[in-house]
């Protein structure tokens, strides 16, 4: 990571700006009763993986090409059609373009936050940032409301994730990988195996030891999350030493060489393999970082021969393979960067590049009900802003939580008793499910 | 700092190495490089973490737009880059007998007409051969302006203006930051003295008074405004006396609060009411472990020498935090500070579960509690005439005739021992038995018994009051010394006993949580 130069980009009166009500313009009673009139699809979504493609990657050089546009905002890159008719994606999209019916994309997502810091929080929780407050990242909720007690880590981060737990409480804090995988290769955690030539019933015995003794701040969990946390690491931290499951479930190399294949040979690739076999383990949420798209100088270099191959290959991978293991139905996968980037062209360097924009930008969703092949949303046509509506991060987060089963209304309470709803701004965007 | 020099002339001698006729870099107590970091070299990037470091704010917003927090427009964020124009770091004087002297350098090593990394591989293979190379250093030449975005427009700084508050003319030449560090200096400075206060406060309390402690800004107001006047007063009166804000903070009532909440102050969090459980920092984190698993003899060194404590390791490159030494992944688990900028947020005191997997079952953590000649636990077998057994990481099962093929070995090696002509085949033979041992451990029958194994029942107190002391700093209770007492009585290796107990106080959150 580069140094934290993050600009705000916040004007005060922005503050005062009504919440968008979202493509279906459906206010909250309006959702209510159309949920409790079954009319939004039943949720399906038991697991979730987070793909977090940060430096905000260019909307116009990937999934919403306008080759119509002057010279100045078209880029180089040509569109190419997919399996669905009518939806193309960027020529240097090959595998993705062969399974678009498994995801939706979202275009003309718009925000006005063009710094990487608060774009990736507003994306990463679906929450506008405050100063006031740190709200808590997807995988957080998730583990809070979904997660069971498991010899598995519920919420894991490849290698490190920008999901924080916020006011929830490091409690529900991800175990970070702190690496990625290569393919081919043995991965584990350090320190998830049963260490120095020791017995599951010895390391029981020392715990039920450090249980007894451990009793300083009994009673301070209340008061402390920090506490409370340190307590429920303790337990989680235990059960996955003393079992086999979590040491096996980050084992990519236990995948065979022909399902492997698919994901191609980049760490994006391997770490798209994990989290499948993660989820299929039993993990509740899983989010990769895959960087490198703040394309300011070079953009089109940059995404032909860095970014996009390993991109197309590892996420088409994650599709086919969720399908393949018959966990797509259960699984969402939401894909998603802080914001996109410049229609015009920038002359940074002889080639051009693209900067922060937030006004328009692409994201994707699949599995959990959502209907894949679809466009939802659009551009205008120089991919400057939204064509009509906007959608906000919030709705789609809406959609997420929606996909998930959990009702984005509800309300939690900080430390200090302020309720706070988990998306309060956003609507659950019905075509995404119909 | 260790001179008693006080904080206000430690910062001035920031801008003092121009005018030392002769270099002693090694030598230096003051932090001249501090410009030359890779991090900020750019003007706007030198603005930035000078802002941070000195005046406790946060000013990056303004670099594209007017701060939304504060009143700084993107026209002052540029004005005060201008400051920063004037630093170089590099090995090339600009004009005059330096610039002649560099050039005959370069000359007699026979890299005239080479450039950037060229030169640079060059010049690192001259120096690796011992041959006189120039070095890098810092100086100042004449600043000039920056325009919004950082760029440099050829036009001199004559005068530059901080922060949209006081402008300054400068002489053509001069050392542009002298007069910005007279600036900050001042008694009426409204950043200066109040950043450092503050950031003091925030290492004793895990929270300063404006918090984070680098964000002074307009929006984010101090919890107790009167408190950070009378520390900023007080320290400003007694001329930037480091030393008088430190006892001044430990003598307060205020520090020596309990971390016991009662009921009328249990929600507080920003009001230092009572202490809050925080995290130690990773640094502490890595020396603690180190303190609590050493030797006596090991541990006094530790105390006596700055450089085996974590503080001392230099780096906290990535390449460093991801590479193999025994303390990186334990600093990159706990959250060192990256060190890619002066903002407090480089540094990460969250609580993650890895953390605990880290000390409940970390190769790291085990090999330094079964540590041979500088552990505690190997110096109680010593005391105690105990024999110490560790067990090895994924040690194989031996092969069926072991026990009689080390026997044999054991036979050969005391007869080869025997004729000084067999040298060579003895240390052989010594090397596979090394070999063997380190893969497979002794045999069972060579192994000392069990048996024989016995601590009475004073001994076994002297032990754990010895594990409480070296972890958590404090005798046990009864209960909690019953407890451990029953845990090694029952253990057949009694050792192993002692280490499970030493286990168990290092995975306590009283020893990881500040409070």
């Amino acid at each position: 990571m580069a140094v934290h130069k993050t600009c705000d980009g916040v004007v005060r009166r922005d503050f005062l700006r009504v919440g968008v009500a979202g493509m279906t313009g459906m206010n909250l009673a309006g959702y209510l009763n159309m949920a409790q009139a079954g009319q939004l699809a039943e949720a399906q979504g038991k697991n979730a993986i987070f793909v977090n493609l940060t430096g905000g990657p260019s909307h116009m050089d990937t999934f919403d090409l306008k080759p119509d546009a002057p010279k100045e905002y078209r880029g180089t890159f040509n569109p190419t059609k997919t399996n669905v008719s009518g939806v193309e994606f960027s020529e240097h999209l090959p595998q993705l373009a062969k399974c678009a019916d498994k995801f939706a994309i979202f275009r003309g997502v718009s925000h006005t936050l063009g710094a990487h810091r608060l774009g990736t929080e507003y994306v990463n929780t679906g929450n506008r940032p405050l100063a006031s407050l740190e709200y808590p990242g997807y995988g957080a909720v998730i583990t809070k409301e979904l997660s069971k007690p498991a010899d598995i880590p519920q919420f894991v981060a490849i290698p490190r994730s920008n999901q924080r737990a916020g006011f929830l409480g490091v409690r529900y804090a991800p175990l970070n990988t702190g690496r990625t995988p290569t393919i081919g290769a043995p991965f584990s955690v350090r320190g998830v195996s049963l260490g120095a030539g020791l017995t599951v019933t010895e390391v029981k015995k020392r715990k039920a030891l450090l249980d007894d003794l451990d009793n300083t701040f009994a009673g301070a969990e209340e008061n402390s999350q920090l506490v409370e946390g340190l307590d429920e690491f303790s337990q989680q931290a235990h059960a996955m030493i003393t079992s086999p499951r979590s040491r096996q479930a980050f084992d990519i190399s236990k995948e065979s060489p022909a399902f492997a294949k698919k994901f191609g040979d980049s760490n994006f690739g391997a770490s798209c393999l994990l989290a499948t076999r993660l989820v299929e383990s039993g993990v509740k949420f899983v989010t990769l970082t895959y960087g490198g798209w703040d394309t300011h100088r070079d953009n089109f270099t940059s995404l032909k021969d860095r970014q996009l191959p390993s991109f197309d290959e590892g996420l088409s991978g994650l599709f086919v393979g969720l399908e393949e293991k018959g966990l797509l139905d259960s699984t969402v996968v939401y894909v998603t960067g802080e914001f996109g980037r410049t229609p015009k062209i920038n002359d940074r360097t002889a080639e051009g590049g693209r900067d922060h924009y937030p006004r328009c930008m692409f994201m994707l969703m699949a599995g959990g009900g959502i209907r894949g092949g679809q466009v939802i949303g659009a551009s205008d046509d120089k991919a400057t802003g939204p064509a009509n509506e906007a959608i906000a991060p919030d709705d789609v987060a809406a959609t997420f939580y929606h996909a998930m089963g959990i009702d984005h209304l509800k309300e939690y309470h900080t430390a200090t008793g302020r309720p706070i709803m988990i998306v309060r701004d956003g609507t659950p965007i019905q075509q995404a499910f119909a | 700092m260790d001179r008693g020099q006080s904080y206000e002339e430690f910062c001035q001698e920031m801008t003092d190495l121009h005018k030392q006729d002769e270099l002693n870099v090694a030598g230096m107590k003051t932090m001249p490089y501090y410009w030359a970091r890779r991090e900020f070299r750019l003007p706007p990037e030198r603005a930035i973490s000078f802002a941070y470091a000195f005046m406790g704010i946060r000013i990056q917003c303004a670099q594209c737009h007017k701060h939304p927090f504060d009143i700084w427009s993107k026209q002052d964020f540029a004005e005060f880059s201008n400051f920063f124009t004037g630093v170089r770091f590099g090995t090339t004087p600009p004009t005059g007998e330096g610039r002649e002297s560099y050039n005959k350098m370069i000359a007699d090593l026979g890299l005239k007409g080479l450039r950037g990394g060229d030169l640079r591989r060059k010049i690192t293979n001259e120096m690796r051969k011992g041959s006189v190379v120039p070095f890098p250093v810092v100086y100042t030449v004449a600043g000039r302006k920056v325009d919004e975005n950082g760029r440099s427009t050829g036009e001199a700084v004559v005068d530059a203006t901080i922060l949209g508050d006081t402008t300054i003319s400068f002489e053509r030449g001069q050392d542009l930051r002298v007069p910005l560090m007279e600036w900050l200096r001042a008694d009426e400075n409204p950043y200066f003295a109040k950043a450092f206060v503050n950031r003091v406060w925030a290492n004793y309390f895990g929270r300063g008074i404006v918090d984070p402690p680098d964000d002074l800004s307009l929006a984010n107001a101090p919890s107790n405004k009167a408190l950070l006047e009378h520390l900023t007063q007080g320290f400003i009166d007694s001329g930037f006396d480091m030393k008088w804000v430190h006892r001044e903070i430990v003598m307060s009532r205020t520090y020596q609060q309990t971390w016991v909440a009662n009921d009328t102050n249990a929600q507080d969090k920003t009001n230092f009411s009572h202490q809050l459980p925080r995290r130690l920092p990773a640094e502490v984190t890595v020396d603690a472990i180190q303190l609590a698993t050493a030797s006596d003899d090991e541990s006094l060194r530790m105390q006596q020498e700055m450089h085996r404590r974590a503080i001392a390791i230099a780096t906290s490159s990535e390449r460093y935090l991801q590479g193999g030494t025994p303390e990186a992944f334990p600093l990159m688990v706990f959250g060192r500070s990256t060190r890619e900028s002066n903002c407090e947020c480089d540094r990460s005191t969250d609580a993650t579960l890895l953390q605990t997997v880290f000390l409940q079952n970390d190769d790291v953590v085990y090999s330094l509690m079964n540590r041979r000649n500088t552990g505690w636990l190997e110096q109680v077998a010593k005391e105690y005439d105990l024999p110490f057994n560790v067990q090895a990481r994924n040690q194989p099962k031996p092969p069926e005739n072991y026990e009689q093929t080390f026997k044999n070995l054991q036979q050969r090696l005391k007869k080869l021992q025997a004729d000084p002509s067999q040298k060579a085949q003895y240390e052989a033979a010594l090397k596979t038995r090394r070999r063997l041992i380190s893969q497979f451990g002794l045999p069972k029958s060579l192994q000392p018994t069990t048996a024989e194994q016995s601590l009475n029942l004073e001994q076994m107190q002297e032990i754990v009051e010895q594990a409480y002391l070296r972890t958590l700093t404090r005798f046990p209770n009864e209960t909690e010394m019953d407890r451990s007492l029953e845990f090694i009585a029952q253990a057949d290796d009694k050792i192993n006993g002692v280490r499970g107990l030493l286990w168990a106080l290092v995975n306590t959150k009283e020893f990881i949580l500040n409070h």
